[in-house]
């Protein structure tokens, strides 16, 4: 058997399939200088590697780094914090009603909105469930049915739907000034990671989203199995109700 | 953001030279963020930033290259691995101008399945070619670098 160079490419790639790469080895064994031609394509392959590896290891210009660095204005929320910040607030409703604790309560509130941004109204889409902090309303509902390839003109957008390396069914999404990314937990969607930009002007504003967006897919594609799923997978994980098998 | 040493990898591999890379990795990042939205379909993250960074260098650098030919190709050198002596030194030098002489599309073949460890279907998929035509361009690339690098290889 004659074993064609993109073959015995191919199989020094660890390109074939099983049966093909049984056929190739049993072609080696009976020919040396074929196994000499493999050993030459990965000899090359470690030299290529480790000519251009070190770049891996380099330091990243700050000129390019400083592209994909969030604006000042954007703020990564520490979710404990904003936990804590609703724990704080819940006795200042039950106080009496003082000027005092008016203020206090429209103060938190007024954090509270600033951190998410204009998502607080009108329904709350993040609510606290469990010591954690769970999708409610309008983003819970686009979480479960909205897919990436058709939300023109909705208000959530899905950024990327995928599993996670834990098993979960997770989604990065965007609601106004903010983005973030929910897992699927015992019905339903846990936020994980949120982040929203303060809108300053609308190249700013855009610039800041662009920003928020590439960071979120960042974040999903190093907890992701094996990266972003097409749209048939998409459907497929909604239509089984993103339930792991 | 992690990806960003290995687009800097592969940009100094399709443009021969580390400066120039990472200026074609600027122009990358800014169309990726200006056309993020483009991204939602469900792709690999990864391969797609390649695409963004293969058409750029097409468009633009590839046509500036040819601008100041005689420079560039004179210049070409990675200064990076600064921690080998002067025999690995020389070895570097080698593989830079045995890359640099190969045709850009045997080149990104090679830079894609032999440096950047992609599969023959990604890879292709990435270009935008059959899987056949890549697998023979990468043998081409392949038998030319081993003749350009002699025994190293």
């Amino acid at each position: 058997m004659t074993i064609d160079p993109e073959t015995l490419a191919a199989y020094a790639d660890g390109e074939l399939a099983p049966a093909d790469a049984a056929k190739v080895e049993e072609a080696i064994a009976a020919d040396p200088d074929l196994a000499k031609q493999v050993a030459a394509h990965r000899a090359l392959r470690a030299q290529l590697s480790a000519h251009f590896d070190p770049i891996l290891d380099a330091p990243v210009p700050g000129s390019l780094a400083d592209l994909l660095k969030p604006r000042e204005s954007a703020q990564v929320i520490d979710l404990a914090a904003v936990r804590r910040a609703r724990e704080e607030e819940q006795p200042l409703e039950k106080a009496p009603r003082t000027r005092w604790a008016m203020g206090g309560a429209l103060a938190a509130s007024l954090a509270l909105g600033l951190v998410f941004g204009r998502v607080a109204v009108p329904t709350e889409p993040i609510a606290s469930h469990d010591g954690g902090l769970v999708a409610r309303g309008e983003l819970s509902d686009a979480l479960t049915t909205q897919l990436a390839s058709a939300q023109d003109g909705k208000q959530v957008r899905i950024l990327v739907s995928f599993r996670a390396k834990d098993g979960r069914y997770c989604r990065g999404f965007e609601q106004g000034a903010t983005a973030g990314i929910a897992c699927r937990e015992d019905g339903n969607w846990q936020i994980l990671r949120t982040q929203s930009g303060v809108h300053a002007g609308t190249q700013g504003a855009y610039a800041q989203a662009a920003s928020q967006a590439s960071e979120i897919m960042a974040v999903a594609q190093d907890m992701a199995t094996s990266g972003a799923f097409n749209s048939t997978d998409e459907r497929k994980a909604r239509d089984a109700g993103w339930t792991r098998n | 953001m992690a990806l960003l040493p290995r687009l800097r990898r592969f940009a100094a591999g399709l443009s021969r030279d580390l400066a120039a890379g990472d200026d074609l990795c600027q122009m990358t990042i800014e169309r990726a963020l200006k056309s993020r939205n483009q991204w939602a379909e469900g792709t690999r993250f990864d391969s797609w930033m390649y695409r963004i960074m293969r058409n750029i260098w097409i468009d633009e650098v590839r046509s500036r290259a040819r601008r100041d030919k005689t420079f560039a190709v004179e210049e070409a050198g990675l200064s990076v691995g600064t921690d080998g002596g002067q025999e690995s030194r020389v070895e570097l030098f080698n593989v830079d101008r045995a890359m640099a002489r190969l045709p850009d599309e045997q080149r990104e073949a090679i830079m894609l399945v032999m440096v950047e460890g992609y599969g023959y279907r990604e890879a292709a998929d990435i270009i935008g070619c059959p899987v056949g035509t890549l697998t023979s361009r990468l043998v081409r690339g392949r038998d030319a670098l081993q003749v350009l690098l002699g025994d190293a290889a």
